[in-house]
């Protein structure tokens, strides 16, 4: 019994041991690959063609402690500046779409409007909803929008017909309430925006810590 | 009511077998009528149930803190194998008869993907431990409800034709397709 | 037995996937596209190795009543290293495959050859056997991604086939409906070769 019980545990301990090595050499690896991630998805929604800004944002960051994301932790806006001063930013938020939750990137430039959003994770039907992440055309068209003269001061969705107001989202065929959770997001996240504006545009940036 | 969620979530919309794939060998294995179905659902449940609760509770209190993560795979098949055996000891003791006619499946529910699946997903949603209590609960339920209704539709098919190449498993798995078309009825009932 | 019958026997006669049945789960999950299945294919290849080697290696010394254990902490093992491998060099791929990389410890085929064949046999004969059960394994994989991906998007490995001919997309077939079905009807196609040729 003894000797099971002995040798299960050499057993378990090499392993864990082997293990804890491989992590150590993989660890730094899998952090810059996060990173890479998440600068991608802030490149999507903050185009540095579109936003002339010569930092890195990934790394450039403010965090809001009254803002909360759902696991607590605070927000993390990513800054886009130009010379030092703040000429865009970035951040994440949700809304609820069909099939779940989904998660965006939304790019604004310092007046409020939309540089573009990255669809970073859903749980849309595939080939139906899932084309807000796979149909470029329907995520090109958020570079611009605002919701500034928008009556009811949000973005709206509409179906059958073009947008062409600032403040209208075109829906896809077939699915609107797949970009209407998208919408959500991007509303809920104006809203939280406009309310620490100010401080966000000050632009006291830290330096995002590699996690 | 997020509970409720959870558990309308698990049972019907993402039903662990016949939308998540997990639990499929013995949903294959074990479907072939209503009373082993029940009694293999019945284990599952409580092994889904009890591991959820621990692996959350471990994750929580040690391997978190500790930034042990890349240990979640062992740690987690190590505990869900000790609590299989502890279900096995106890069966034997107290109900042996039910022992003997589960027989190997027991100690197989083990490498039932449900429950290491189940484990991982409680780590992924970051559901605290009276959630995934539910969690387990429901999914243990959902799966025997697969089960039971496919095995009542096997029970059947005993008396149809089938042609020989595709009796035993690839009618099963045929038979999965279509109650999960079934069941995609439910997606858009809950918000999860 | 060859080497080479190792080699071939899992591509066909004992196919894990359709013969066997075993690695279900991963199957029906991840083949919604060709590429996921090339990517299973070789995480498995890759644990497969590594756990027939270290448990032929070891099939001595460790004691009868423990061997299940073992071979478990083992098996999980090789899947954190090659989940923490994916996570570092295919980050994309890692993403889309996401809990049945770690479920792969869970693949009854993994066991199964640890069980039946490592620990009876020679390190060398275990090597082909797991490279013969994971190939097998890997091209079942391909060919189920494929059908689904070609049925209900239209693509293959992600170029575009189908559509250049207005083809609508099937979509049932990339939803967990048209696994069931497409790996039912093929596994009563393999029974069907598998019985005439005898």
């Amino acid at each position: 019994m003894i000797v099971l019980i002995f040798t299960l545990t050499i057993v378990c301990l090499l392993s864990a041991l082997a293990l804890a090595l491989v992590n150590i050499v993989t660890e730094d690896r899998i952090a810059e690959q996060k990173r890479l991630a998440k600068l991608r998805a802030v490149l999507e929604a903050l185009p540095r063609d579109y936003v002339q800004y010569d930092n890195d944002p990934s790394r450039d960051v403010i965090t809001i402690s009254e803002w909360k994301e759902k696991d607590g932790t605070p927000k993390v806006i990513y800054v886009g500046k130009k010379h030092g001063e703040v000429i865009g930013v970035a951040f994440t938020s949700s809304g609820e779409g069909y099939g779940g939750i989904i998660n965006i990137m939304i790019g604004l430039d310092i007046t409020g409007k939309m540089t573009g959003i990255q669809i970073i994770e859903h749980l849309e039907t595939p080939g139906l909803g899932s084309m807000i992440e796979s149909k470029e055309l329907f995520r090109n068209q958020f570079r611009g929008k605002s919701s500034e003269n928008s009556p009811s001061g949000e973005l709206k969705v509409v179906k059958g017909r073009k947008a062409n107001k600032d403040w209208e989202i075109q829906a896809l065929t077939g699915a609107s309430i797949s970009p209407t959770g998208v919408v959500r997001a991007i509303n809920s996240g104006l809203t939280m925006f406009k309310k620490y504006q100010e401080r966000i545009l000050a632009g006291n940036t830290q330096e995002m810590e590699q996690k | 009511m997020e509970l409720f969620t959870i558990f309308i979530g698990a049972v019907l919309v993402n039903n662990f077998i016949l939308a998540r794939f997990l639990g499929i060998c013995p949903f294959l294995g074990q479907s072939k009528n209503v009373g082993m179905a029940v009694g293999m659902g019945l284990s599952v449940i409580f092994v889904l149930t009890m591991s959820s609760v621990v692996t959350n509770l471990l994750y929580a209190y040690i391997i978190f803190p500790l930034k042990l993560e890349y240990l979640v795979t062992l740690t987690f098949i190590l505990v869900i194998a000790s609590l299989v055996q502890l279900v096995d000891i106890i069966l034997q003791k107290f109900l042996p008869s039910l022992h003997r006619a589960m027989g190997i499946y027991l100690v197989l529910i083990t490498t039932n993907c449900a429950i290491l699946g189940l484990a991982l997903l409680n780590v992924v949603k970051n559901y605290n431990t009276i959630e995934s209590l539910v969690f387990g609960l429901s999914a243990g339920i959902g799966f025997t409800l697969a089960l039971v209704i496919m095995a009542g539709i096997r029970e059947r098919l005993e008396l149809a034709d089938i042609p020989k190449p595709l009796q035993g498993f690839p009618i099963t798995l045929i038979l999965a397709g279509l109650l999960s078309i079934a069941f995609l009825g439910f997606s858009g009932l809950v918000k999860l | 037995m060859s080497l080479w019958y190792e080699l071939r026997k899992g591509v066909l006669k004992e196919n894990p996937l359709f013969r066997l049945v075993l690695g279900m789960c991963p199957t029906l999950a991840v083949t919604t596209r060709a590429m996921n299945g090339l990517a299973m294919g070789f995480a498995v290849i890759f644990v497969l190795i590594g756990s027939n080697t270290v448990v032929s290696l070891i099939r001595k010394i460790i004691p009868d009543k423990v061997r299940i254990p073992v071979f478990i902490v083992v098996i999980a093992s090789f899947v954190t290293i090659v989940d923490l491998f994916m996570a570092g060099f295919f980050f994309e791929l890692h993403k889309v495959l996401g809990i049945f990389i770690p479920l792969i410890v869970v693949n009854c085929i993994i066991l199964a050859r640890a069980e039946a064949f490592a620990s009876k046999n020679s390190v060398l004969s275990s090597i082909f056997d797991a490279i013969g059960m994971g190939l097998g394994y890997t091209i079942s994989l391909i060919v189920v991604g494929s059908i689904r991906e070609i049925l209900g998007n239209g693509t293959i490995f992600g170029f575009n086939l189908l559509h250049r001919i207005g083809y609508q997309n099937f979509l049932i077939m990339v939803l967990p409906p048209g696994a069931f079905i497409i790996v039912g009807l093929l596994m009563g196609l393999m029974n069907k070769l598998v019985d005439s040729e005898h």
